[in-house]
């Protein structure tokens, strides 16, 4: 990282926020386990979100099945790269799933150590890994 | 499906019939032999949304998503997937009370060769029970569709999980 000099390292809890700000159209939010939630929490609550405690890795899922349920209502999946790896088949399932839908995007942003993304381009959920 | 295999009687029909009668219309599922008659008596149902999962709890999340966003829906796996659930079925269909349906096929049971399987089986009933979660065992076709239909009616009344396992007396079982 230190020897790109045009990258910065993001925050997460501020990430969240800008995402929760730029939503206007009673978007689900889906927190996932741990600070994942706590953001969400903290950037203000919301009746659309859900706070998923427990259940390690299937934030992704619920956002899934509420995309399934009702594909015209936006959906995100706010999630871990751990709990990413938890379910590891996921973004295989999801794509070919939800293409008929056409409801999902799942793109996850990594950072500190490295950058990843995983953009499976569908135009709808979108699938925020932090750490 | 033919007109003659829809008036024979058959579990899997049964329960798909109970699965209409309630609007379960999400069927998400890890494969499994004995179940796949009522597998792809679903997938042939435009009804249905139906769809297999890599993991049981991954399906459960799906279906939990769903129905807390307005659509029905169940988990279809075999006793050995139900066995990976306790964690998720605790701390997220239990703890926020979403009317989850599971079917489950029982195996370990009634002639099993595998010794895993067995004590698999055996572990099934008590992780429910522990849970309050509702289950009955289907083993006869004559209360098949009593027993499907007031569990999936008392799930979405009382908004808790519920279960049905099925016996090998009523399915067959792995041949």
């Amino acid at each position: 990282m230190e020897d790109r000099r045009n990258t910065q390292v993001m925050n997460r809890a501020a990430l969240t926020r800008r995402v929760v700000g730029k939503l206007t159209k009673q978007e689900a939010v889906i927190g996932g386990i741990g600070n994942s939630n706590w953001d969400l929490w903290a950037a203000g609550h919301r009746a659309e979100n859900f706070y998923m405690l427990g259940s390690m890795g299937l934030a992704a899922p619920i956002a899934m099945g509420v995309a399934i349920a009702q594909p015209e209502r936006r959906v995100f999946a706010l999630e871990g790269d751990g709990s990413l790896l938890m379910v590891r088949f996921r973004q295989p399932i999801v794509g070919v799933l939800l293409h008929p839908i056409g409801v999902l995007l799942m793109t996850a942003i990594q950072w500190r150590s490295w950058w990843l993304h995983i953009t499976v381009g569908y135009p709808s959920t979108f699938c925020l890994a932090t750490r | 499906m033919s007109s003659a295999a829809e008036s024979a009687p058959s579990w899997h029909g049964i329960i798909r019939q109970a699965l209409k009668d309630h609007d379960v219309r999400l069927v998400t599922y890890v494969p499994d032999n004995v179940l796949r008659p009522l597998i792809d008596g679903c997938h042939a149902d435009p009804f249905f949304t139906t769809f297999a999962a890599a993991r049981e709890e991954e399906a459960i999340g799906i279906v939990a998503g769903a129905t807390m966003a307005g659509m029905r829906g169940i988990v279809l796996m075999q006793t050995s997937g139900f066995a990976t659930l306790p964690n998720v079925l605790a701390s997220l269909v239990v703890a926020s009370q979403i009317p989850v349906l599971m079917i489950v096929s029982e195996r370990g049971t009634l002639g099993e060769f595998n010794p895993g399987q067995a004590i698999v089986c055996r572990t099934m009933r008590p992780i429910l029970d522990s849970m309050g979660i509702e289950h009955h065992t289907m083993s006869r076709l004559d209360e098949a569709a009593f027993i499907a239909g007031r569990t999936m009616r008392q799930a979405f009344a009382t908004r808790w999980p519920a279960c049905l396992i099925l016996s090998p007396l009523l399915t067959g079982g792995r041949k």
